[in-house]
């Protein structure tokens, strides 16, 4: 199978392409061509949304939005599959990480998807006064993107119904844990690695001071929005 | 069997290659190109010089990318934008280094491999051929010697034998025991006694490619089977 035929069994085949990674096939071929697909999708989408403020945003977004994601993934990873293989699953790590990087190219594709409207408004708005519109909008996609991809994550891991193991029901409320653990994970991080837009009113940095959190950020974005400050 | 289920049944398929050979095969990889062995065509276009090089800078970027924790430590530490970079690009090309000796490892150990996957091609060639040639007796009134699709049939089990034997000797250097259960020199010996009087000239000339694939195959595993005699 190549790089993209990978892709498109993920997208037009989803129960097939399940089914190949629960039964063990291509699956090396499936994280090369999963790893490469997402770390480029997230990467235009980081370039579009650091062009907001420059060049030299968009060139740092291209290149740690995807580090956001696939970091995120990589970090959280071992606890997943520790506590499943404590609890009876009998997958492999090359599966468990198969799995979760399908959930991330998921995420990545439909980001890809939003790309033009984020496009759109990066054109049309002003970049002094809608910076916090910019923001908010750019939250409610990875928010949006993040839900499906998440949900598509439960309904792959989630222990067969016709599984007899007594410890399904434990390894259902692991999966939840860990999926709340990724957003917590990924949002700090995300925290960490920021500016991923630039604000126009300040100069390029790589990365800012420590200071705050994620949802901090958030409501600091709100109370200026609704204040007008743009 | 239907002609057409008989054809589809002689291709050697990937996810079989992989459940024969443990190797994971696409068109142009083994192993996935990420950190797989590279297959080069038989026949070279600029092409495939383009999409390896693509493969290879992407390759760097993912690597950089991962190495973002080490440049945002350095950045931490340091306060200097050149020093983050310069440990990013460090540990890039230390990465890609490691992964360039693993690349050429895989690539000595499945040497043996990558050539019975050529064999397989050229197979796979003659069993498109025939199959022309089938649809074309279709409409001509050439009919297919029944013997071809058997001497086919016998040279993909040589080929599957040759991928079983080939993951015995890359598995297990040195406990080759269960190799005696691959009668690769029966196969041959049944081919050999096939009488290969074609109607067609051309019918003709690919039945002696398959035959000369299924030599090459014997050929390749002659030291593996000679190792073995050696253990028995």
């Amino acid at each position: 199978m190549s790089f993209l035929g990978v892709f498109l069994e993920l997208l037009q085949d989803r129960k097939a392409f399940l089914a190949e990674i629960h039964d063990k096939v291509g699956l090396k071929t499936k994280i090369s061509a999963l790893l490469m697909g997402s770390f480029l999708c997230f990467g235009v989408y980081g370039a579009i949304i650091g062009a907001f403020s420059s060049p030299q945003q968009a060139l740092a977004s291209a290149i740690k939005l995807p580090a956001l994601y696939l970091l995120t993934l990589v970090v959280c990873l071992p606890a997943l599959y520790i506590f499943n293989v404590l609890f009876g699953s009998v997958k492999s790590i090359a599966q468990h990480f198969t799995y979760v990087l399908s959930t991330a190219s998921v995420i990545a594709l439909l980001l890809c998807g939003f790309a033009p409207v984020t496009l759109f408004f990066l054109i049309t708005i002003s970049p002094d006064k809608d910076y916090s519109f910019f923001l908010l909008l750019n939250v409610a996609i990875f928010t949006l993107t993040g839900i499906f991809g998440v949900s598509f994550l439960y309904q792959a891991m989630r222990p067969d119904a016709l599984e007899t193991d007594i410890n399904v029901k434990l390894r259902t409320k692991i999966l939840r844990l860990w999926l709340a653990l990724y957003g917590f994970v990924g949002s700090q991080l995300g925290w960490t690695l920021r500016p991923f837009f630039g604000s126009p009113s300040e100069s390029f940095e790589w990365f800012r001071p420590r200071s705050g959190n994620f949802l901090g950020g958030v409501w600091t974005a709100i109370t200026n929005l609704m204040m007008g400050a743009g | 069997m239907t002609p057409n289920s008989n054809w589809h049944t002689l291709r050697l398929w990937p996810r079989e290659i992989e459940q024969w050979s443990g190797l994971e095969v696409s068109d142009r990889w083994v192993g996935g190109f990420l950190w797989g062995v590279y297959r080069a065509p038989q026949r070279r276009h600029w092409q495939d010089w383009v999409e390896r090089l693509g493969f290879r800078v992407m390759t760097l970027g993912l690597i950089f990318m991962f190495t973002l924790p080490i440049g945002l430590g350095a950045m931490r530490l340091s306060g200097s934008f050149r020093i983050m970079i310069g440990s990013m690009s460090l540990a890039t090309l230390a990465g890609s280094v490691a992964l360039e000796r693993y690349r050429v490892r895989q690539a000595r150990s499945q040497r043996t491999f990558l050539r019975l996957l050529d064999e397989i091609d050229r197979y796979h060639e003659v069993v498109d051929g025939l199959l022309v040639l089938q649809q074309l007796s279709a409409t001509q009134a050439l009919a297919l010697d029944p013997d071809a699709v058997h001497l086919l049939q016998l040279t993909r089990n040589c080929l599957v034998a040759g991928l079983q034997t080939e993951r015995i000797v890359r598995e297990h250097q040195g406990t080759l025991s269960l190799l005696h259960t691959v009668d690769l020199a029966a196969n041959l010996s049944l081919m050999n006694t096939l009488d290969l009087q074609s109607q067609a000239q051309d019918i003709a000339a690919l039945l002696a490619q398959s035959i000369a694939i299924a030599e090459r195959v014997q050929r390749e595993l002659a030291p593996a089977i000679g190792q073995v005699k050696q253990y028995e």
